[in-house]
């Protein structure tokens, strides 16, 4: 447990090192000021949605930082600590990327993205408890009695004109 | 003298109305059969409560508004049949959507449901990586539905072929039908599209799970969701950061090769399915199409090239070219955030994005816009009109295309096409100029007003939840507008103006 601790806090602390050597960005900042970060080591966070989508030895993930997501091409080894990915059942693990931002990424056809360099879970993800709610229910219930009794009167009504 | 409608002109307006809403509702089981398939409880009520309400008002409808015998529509009851069915459609299928609680407000999920069923793809979602497969299913499934037709629906399985039949065909902006009955039509659209709904999934879910990576359980998702959207050239996406979220070159190429698919017209896939191949090449949509795409991409390519946008051709084709198919296709996929096009592109590029996505694709099809055949005939006319200059005055011009069939070109052809241009054109600038009223600046309200009003979908990023209410309420008639070809909606405000004032 100590020994656990102790490799987090030194994560932390090679993580904090680094924010002080390259620019923590969001992504509205990444993307209005693409051509100002090209090339730059950045620090970017927030959380995985979607799926891990593994290439061979590397994956793409998309980390959501609450206004966009932006790909993160990175090795499949950085991924060892990520359990959760962002989707209606699951809030995906919150990350912090540091890596090499690419407006216009060579290797991947154009693509405005980052490839890790180092990657840490901040906040992992959880399954989102689903909440019923008695409202919605009793708005069905009514809905399906109204239906119901448009039905039967639409039947009654054939019946009639038949005769 | 303006004549006011009578209680039968309203009783058969309502019947009608009442079995499109029927047919709309009847499509909403399948996604809460996703919604089951996935294990989704909440949004099954959500799903429950839209489903039940359409029926209610669908059957109240029939009741309110029953007809004792057959009675065939007027060209008046088929139009405004159409253009109600589709604002009633907009508010039910936003029921679910408004329920799943990621739009902030009702008219948002009204927008998001216009945007739908206009197989436009402007989306005001909040959160969308979180939203559930069911409620995901619903929206682009809408778009599938409005972009074969709602109307075909109803025509498919609840309304009698007939006259009547063929003026509601009429109004929702088709005016060829393929087969003599536009009950077997509308038949043969629906055969059409789910042949090429399993055939797409199938290609797109095995090239997102082989090459893009997604799990095979979500990759038969996002195939069946991309292709409603790719083929319906709608543009909605699972995920928010649209096609970008796969990050991979194939699986964009095999939207790019539905979106093409999609924007054909349906006389031609029923050429191609009775083995007439070479209608494809003779057709003049088709040659309008391949002209004025190579000129678009030719103008946005050297745009982007010269300013160094992207490094390469791999960039400059997965990118530029990627956006360009994508708006003259209407379909409005996109592989690049939205800002990028205002922050990166340059003025040229963007003109030519507006003009494909003003232009659109052919009559027909699932795409909006002015349409290839109108272009066609109006670049034959001007051309027709210099010969007749350059050679002698005795000398008689006459001017041959291929639609199908082989045709002359005669003024009531070309004016039909001009006035429809024309119509276009003027509601583009009506929306920019609602836009800059706004406070967005020229070129980003058109940009917006072009997508909305041609059914594209692109966005330059107006499009936010945060944008002013009249200017969504714009959005929304352009979408609606521009999906029915204006005539039932003048048509629909005539009614309302001979209910208010007619003697």
């Amino acid at each position: 447990m100590k020994r656990r601790l102790g490799l987090c806090l030194a994560a932390v602390m090679i993580f904090l090192a680094m924010g002080r050597l390259c620019h923590a960005a969001s992504s509205q900042e990444l993307i209005a000021e693409a051509k100002l970060f090209d090339g730059a080591h950045v620090l970017y966070g927030g959380e995985i949605i979607g799926e891990v989508l593994r290439r061979g030895d590397h994956a793409w993930i998309n980390v959501y930082d609450g206004d966009n997501a932006i790909g993160v091409w990175v090795s499949s080894a950085l991924l060892e600590n990520v359990k959760h990915t962002g989707s209606y059942k699951y809030s995906g693990d919150r990350i912090r990327v540091h890596g090499i931002f690419h407006r216009a990424c060579p290797e991947h056809g154009g693509a405005l993205d980052i490839h890790a360099q180092d990657l840490l879970v901040v906040e992992p993800g959880q399954q989102v408890i689903e909440e019923l709610d008695s409202k919605k229910i009793l708005v069905l219930a009514v809905l399906l009695g109204v239906l119901i009794c448009l039905l039967m009167v639409r039947i009654f009504l054939k019946k009639r004109a038949r005769k | 003298m303006i004549l006011k409608p009578q209680t039968l002109d309203i009783r058969i307006i309502l019947h009608f109305l009442g079995k499109i809403i029927l047919g709309f509702g009847m499509m909403m089981v399948l996604p809460v059969a996703v919604s089951v398939i996935f294990g989704e409880t909440v949004p099954l009520i959500d799903l429950a409560i839209g489903l039940v309400a359409t029926m209610v008002v669908g059957t109240a409808c029939l009741l309110l508004a029953r007809l004792d015998k057959h009675i065939e529509m007027s060209w008046t009851h088929g139009m405004v049949v159409v253009s109600l069915g589709w604002i009633v459609c907009m508010f039910l299928g936003a029921v679910p959507l408004y329920l799943s609680g990621h739009w902030k407000s009702f008219l948002d999920a009204c927008f998001e449901s216009m945007s739908a069923l206009a197989t436009t793809g402007l989306t005001l979602a909040q959160d969308l990586d979180h939203l559930s497969h069911g409620a995901n299913f619903w929206r682009h499934l809408m778009m599938f539905l409005g972009g074969q037709g709602i109307v075909v629906v109803a025509l498919s399985f609840l309304v009698k072929s007939g006259a009547g039949a063929f003026r509601m065909y009429v109004g929702e902006g088709r005016d060829e039908k393929i087969l003599p009955s536009v009950a077997e039509t509308a038949r043969f659209i629906w055969l059409v599209s789910l042949v090429y709904f399993v055939v797409g999934t199938c290609l797109l879910a095995l090239c997102g799970h082989l090459s893009a990576g997604l799990s095979l359980r979500e990759a038969v998702f996002h195939g069946a969701c991309i292709f409603m959207a790719a083929f319906d050239t709608g543009g909605f996406a699972p995920q928010s950061q649209n096609i970008i979220y796969y990050q991979d070159g194939l699986f964009e190429f095999c939207t790019i090769i539905v979106m093409i698919w999609g924007a054909i017209n349906f006389n031609l896939h029923y050429a191609i399915w009775n083995g007439k191949r070479r209608e494809l090449w003779r057709d003049i949509e088709i040659r309008t199409f391949a002209i004025t795409l190579g000129l678009v991409t030719l103008l946005a390519g050297a745009a982007l090239a010269k300013g160094h946008v992207y490094g390469d051709i791999v960039g400059l084709g997965r990118r530029g070219l990627y956006q360009v198919i994508s708006a003259h296709t209407t379909t409005g996929f996109s592989t690049i955030y939205s800002s990028q096009f205002i922050l990166e592109w340059k003025s040229l590029a963007l003109l030519a994005i507006i003009m494909a996505m003003g232009m659109g694709a052919s009559i027909c099809s699932t795409t909006g816009g002015i349409k290839m055949l109108r272009i066609g005939l109006i670049g034959k006319a001007f051309r027709e009109d210099v010969k007749r200059f350059l050679l002698s005055d005795s000398s008689i011009v006459s001017t041959k295309f291929h639609h199908l069939k082989d045709m002359f070109l005669d003024d009531k052809l070309v004016r039909s096409a001009a006035l429809m241009t024309i119509a276009y054109v003027l509601v583009y600038l009506f929306g920019t100029a609602a836009a800059c009223f706004a406070g967005y600046p020229l070129l980003e309200s058109l940009f917006e007003s072009t997508s909305a009003a041609g059914n594209v979908g692109l966005s330059c990023g107006i499009t936010q939840a945060g944008m002013p209410v009249f200017l969504k309420v714009v959005y929304i008639i352009q979408m609606w507008a521009g999906r029915l070809e204006f005539v039932s909606v003048l048509v629909l405000g005539g009614f309302i103006v001979s209910c208010i004032r007619g003697k």
